[in-house]
């Protein structure tokens, strides 16, 4: 992660493709598990990713973006996709806040229903923690994928979702108090 | 979770970063030991999530398809970039930079107004200006350099009423006779600042009856008709019989200097 600063910084100067290759080759791994643990659809993730890498293509040179702010505005472009992407699927207009708490395409009795697809990619213990997972609001679980799986700290998640430090500890504790308890059951 | 267990994970995920195991952490804060290994064990399970990676061939030849495609595309709207988290340019260089016009805005029209003033005649909106000006400049001239500012001042003053007496406009009349106090004190403080001498003495003190004379052709009816009506009020009038008194006496000393010079 410590060169992906340099990358963009490099990109930003000389456009070189090689430079874009390597932002793409660090981020687009963490944007697919974004959109995947929201979806859990493997097509339509691929094609969210394209979509992002495209703006970011198309705009990253215009920027002034370090590392940090460079992230944010990736999964800023990232969310508004998908909040498009639903509400032109559900024709939802509810605002943007509570969409992003309400997108919830899977549930637990669809992780049950495939849990043998799942066991393919993951060990069963992922799949019973996925299922656990669906029992968060659509907040918690970004904020808790990014703070563990992604490696994020508070700062970069209170960017993306627009919220302040303390905020996301909150929201953090509490998920995982909640994740754990769902866990153990 | 209180928020004591809370600060002590937070104290634990720094000893994690500084490169402890979390055994050292459940050491450390045994009483929360319980606690801090529910929150781990549930991180560490999160963890194993990173597995989840896009396909091969999505990995492989994605990039090229996007690239073409970004290519391909009409300009996006809509997505405002976010800028850097310091943002140098908009704090600093930008107010530094409207500063800087602003400021070269106002010396290029102050010093495009002052060179616009150098030419104008009493009358003129700007030549206040120009007066004002050259009291500046002879105020931060060192001493030894004043000569030259008083000729130089005496000579504007004498192309000024030239100008004046060309035009043919009768209310000029109050303006030239200004300018003629002005030339005779102008010519005074020539004479104190020793920048009139036996090469341009002649030559200026022709100029100057020449403007007095041309002057009196002029305006000398008005005046007269002036001083009637103003019976009682004799400051134009003495100023410029004054002037003639002290012409007179130039020329006298002109004639004298000559008559001096002939019989060398």
């Amino acid at each position: 992660m410590k060169s992906l600063g340099k990358y963009i910084n490099s990109y930003r100067k000389s456009g070189d493709r090689k430079w874009f290759t390597l932002i793409y080759q660090e981020i687009m791994p963490r944007i697919y598990r974004f959109y995947y643990f929201k979806t859990m659809d493997r097509e339509l993730s691929e094609d969210l990713v394209s979509e992002v890498f495209i703006r970011v293509y198309r705009n990253l040179r215009k920027t002034n973006l370090n590392e940090r702010s460079f992230m944010v505005w990736t999964y800023r472009i990232a969310n508004n996709l998908l909040i498009d992407n639903f509400r032109k699927n559900t024709g939802n207009t509810e605002p943007l806040e509570s969409v992003l708490d309400h997108i919830k395409i899977t549930d637990e009795e669809f992780f049950k229903k495939n849990s043998s697809l799942f066991r393919k990619e993951f060990s069963f213990k992922n799949t019973e923690l996925l299922a656990a997972l669906s029992r968060l609001t659509g907040l918690q679980k970004d904020v808790l994928l990014l703070r563990f799986v992604e490696d994020m700290d508070y700062n970069t998640i209170a960017g993306i979702f627009n919220k302040s430090n303390g905020t996301i500890r909150g929201i953090i504790f509490r998920a995982m108090e909640i994740l754990r308890k769902e866990m153990g059951r | 979770m209180n928020k004591r267990t809370i600060k002590v994970i937070d104290k634990c995920h720094i000893l994690i970063k500084k490169g402890y195991s979390i055994d050292h952490c459940l050491e450390k804060f045994r009483d929360y030991r319980q606690e801090i290994k529910d929150y781990f064990t549930t991180a560490e399970s999160l963890n194993t999530l990173r597995a989840v990676r896009p396909g091969k061939n999505f990995s492989e030849n994605s990039l090229d398809l996007i690239i073409s495609r970004a290519k391909k595309r009409g300009k996006i709207t809509g997505i405002k970039p976010v800028h850097s988290a310091v943002p140098v340019r908009r704090l600093v260089l930008r107010p530094a930079m409207i500063f800087l016009l602003i400021f070269m805005l106002t010396v290029f029209s102050f010093s495009g107004t002052l060179f616009a003033s150098q030419e104008s005649i009493p009358g003129e909106a700007l030549y206040p200006l120009k007066r004002s000006f050259e009291n500046f400049r002879l105020n931060i001239y060192p001493e030894n350099l004043k000569d030259g500012l008083h000729l130089q001042f005496l000579n504007t003053r004498i192309s000024e009423a030239d100008a004046l007496l060309e035009e043919e406009n009768n209310d000029d009349a109050i303006l030239l006779e200004e300018l003629i106090i002005d030339i005779d004190k102008q010519y005074q403080a020539c004479k104190q600042y020793n920048c009139i001498n036996s090469g341009n003495e002649n030559i200026l003190l022709d100029s100057i009856d020449s403007v007095k004379n041309r002057y009196q052709k002029k305006y000398g009816n008005n005046t007269q008709n002036k001083d009637q009506n103003k019976s009682g009020q004799e400051q134009d009038l003495n100023g410029h019989n004054g002037m003639e008194q002290e012409t007179g006496k130039q020329n006298s000393s002109r004639q004298n200097k000559g008559g001096s010079n002939s019989h060398q």
